[in-house]
């Protein structure tokens, strides 16, 4: 990849960086917040420049981007950073985090070196789209033929968008460019449950989870094949840490904003990701509506920041994505399937093995850490309420549309249900390690925590009220 | 507490030991390439300066039925992965028709019979069929 490329592929990334500060994102989590959203907004951009066809469409939206970045980097004042001292057993886990990080590393480009165009669904789906948008000029509607259903001209853009804008400018498609991308939101994943771990429970556990993270091989072998599971994963674990941030600081209300985006730019990935902020939504309101005003004015910003992605999906459903045939089928037919229990068993048993497959060592070891530093205090674990209902909701949708689809489904089960599970696994861990006592916290007496627990109120007063001051 | 955190770190170790005891082991580790799109991209990458400014063009494949079988229909998506952005549609009566037929030596005489001429021949059973305008 030459510096051309490097540069097209981080401006709207490093654009967006400042912007997440500004909007009270903690450093780590904004930068891994940056890739996402300055990727999600790149293919929005080389959307609506084709919708209009017109390429300077496509740069004023990047000069757009980056201005809004500069305005934002030139207001910033007060990035968010927990104070915490490093204790010896932390620097020693960050140095296996590095080792962790490096071989992934290795891992990754022996992968990408010998299978540049990635797996079946990212050359057949993701990548295929991607070359019709970057090389067919003004027959870019082709990408969606329905001499093409083979390759599900219905799904959405986010990734095939991202890269196609690379290529576009590159005016060549190197398989470099899906490639790094790939790589973009793997470790973006990684920086994003470290970020959003170490300002809500400490660096102890955010270290632990990155490394359980990595340490999944299922993880790393679908970001090698350039998969959309672990971009969506990646948005469903910024979505759900986002708004727990946002319970915990409330000054920080924003934070729901950016959820709010993050929520949209999954169900901008993939169509699971509509099912998954659909659930958000729901869950949100119905607790706002009981809730008190600032769970209303979170909801608010949620439903606000929502609505980028929701025009855009809008637009692609209307103008250009092919009509669908999965909801022609009589309903007596999908009622049969759905009132069959052997259905459930069989779906709940293969979920079952697949989630045993991918958690694998990771998984028996995070049992046993539970079972010996116990649950963290009440108020510390609240934000993995919310996460886990998301999570078991979303999950129970992918059941639900395993037992009703006409496929067959122990070739559906096999072929998708482990990618299903990973999309969910980076919101399991946050949502483990947030209810998990931190190392630390466990190896206190009570009152130090109680201690500890208000000096966290206090500080957080201050830093509130050095911003109404500002 | 200590034991925890060593479990923990243990188990999330064991790719990278597992990943690096392979790596010795594989001698092809960091070869550019290897796998069978980029194989097969390489080998009809002739077709993509044939088919420029050709939106749409037939795919012609005597060895199987890609739609019950899975290895054909795998390689006549990679050919439309590579290809793009020409549409290939599995239909004969195109002007121009990919023809694949590795280990089909009646070929000629099978695209002969549908009304096809031979355009060019890239070798490996790679042919680009051209049907006679009447």
């Amino acid at each position: 990849m030459n510096a051309l490329a490097l540069f097209l592929l981080a401006a709207p990334i490093a654009a967006t960086l400042p912007l997440m500060l500004a909007l009270g994102a903690p450093p780590a989590a904004a930068a891994a917040l940056a890739v996402g959203v300055g990727l999600g907004a790149s293919s929005i951009g080389l959307l609506l420049s084709l919708l209009a066809g017109s390429g300077g469409l496509l740069v004023a939206f990047d000069a757009t981007v980056v201005l809004a970045g500069l305005l934002a980097a030139a207001r910033l004042r007060y990035p968010h950073v927990r104070k915490e001292p490093w204790r010896p057993v932390q620097v020693l886990g960050c140095a296996l985090l590095a080792l962790a990080a490096g071989t992934a590393l290795v891992a990754f480009f022996a992968n990408a070196f010998a299978k540049p165009h990635g797996e079946w669904d990212a050359w057949a789906i993701w990548n295929l789209r991607a070359r019709f948008l970057a090389r067919a000029g003004a027959d870019w509607r082709n990408a969606f033929s329905a001499d093409l259903a083979w390759s599900h001209p219905d799904y959405p853009l986010l990734l095939p968008g991202a890269v196609a804008r690379l290529w576009t400018y590159l005016g060549a498609t190197p398989t470099a460019v899906p490639v790094a991308v790939a790589l973009l939101f793997a470790a973006a994943t990684a920086v994003m449950l470290y970020g959003a771990l170490r300002d809500l429970s400490g660096r102890s556990p955010a270290i632990l989870s990155a490394l359980a993270l990595l340490g999944t091989p299922l993880f790393l072998e679908h970001a090698t094949w350039q998969y959309a599971d672990i971009p969506l994963g990646f948005f469903f674990l910024a979505t759900l840490a986002l708004l727990a941030e946002a319970d915990r600081w409330p000054e920080r209300g924003w934070l729901a904003f950016l959820a709010g985006v993050t929520a949209g730019l999954a169900a901008w990935t993939k169509n699971e990701g509509l099912l998954f902020a659909a659930l958000v939504v729901a869950v949100r309101g119905a607790s706002a509506l009981v809730g008190s005003a600032a769970e209303r004015a979170a909801f608010r910003r949620l439903a606000l920041g929502m609505c980028p992605a929701a025009v855009v999906i809008l637009l692609f459903e209307s103008f250009i994505a092919p009509g669908g045939d999965r909801f022609n089928e009589p309903w007596t037919e999908v009622w049969a399937r759905l009132s069959d229990p052997a259905r459930y068993g069989q779906v709940a048993a293969a979920l079952a093995t697949e989630a045993a497959r991918l958690a694998r060592w990771v998984g028996a070891a995070l049992v046993v850490y539970l079972v010996l530093v116990g649950p963290a205090a009440p108020e510390s674990r609240r934000p993995s309420y919310f996460t886990a209902a998301v999570v078991l909701l979303t999950l129970a949708g992918y059941v639900l549309i395993y037992v009703v689809t006409a496929d067959a489904l122990a070739w559906q089960l096999r072929s998708s249900g482990p990618r299903l599970l990973l999309q969910l696994w980076p919101s399991v861990l946050f949502a483990i390690f947030v209810a998990a006592a931190s190392p630390h916290e466990r190896s206190m007496p009570p009152a130090a925590i109680g201690e500890r627990a208000r000096r966290q109120v206090n500080r957080r007063s201050a830093a509130a009220s050095w911003r109404r001051s500002a | 507490m200590s034991i925890a955190l060593a479990l923990v770190a243990a188990a999330s170790l064991l790719p990278a030991v597992a990943l690096f005891l392979q790596m010795r082991e594989v001698s092809t580790a960091f070869s550019t390439a290897t796998d069978s799109v980029s194989a097969l991209e390489r080998q009809i990458s002739p077709f993509a300066t044939a088919l420029r400014g050709h939106a749409v063009a037939g795919y012609f494949s005597p060895r199987s039925d890609a739609k019950t079988d899975v290895a054909a229909a795998r390689n006549r998506f990679i050919v439309q992965y590579s290809l793009a952005p020409t549409i290939l549609v599995a239909d004969s009566t195109q002007r121009l028709v990919v023809a694949d037929c590795a280990e089909v030596p009646s070929c000629h005489a099978l695209a002969g019979a549908a009304g096809l001429e031979v355009e060019r021949d890239f070798g490996s059973g790679w042919l680009l069929l051209r049907r006679p305008v009447r």
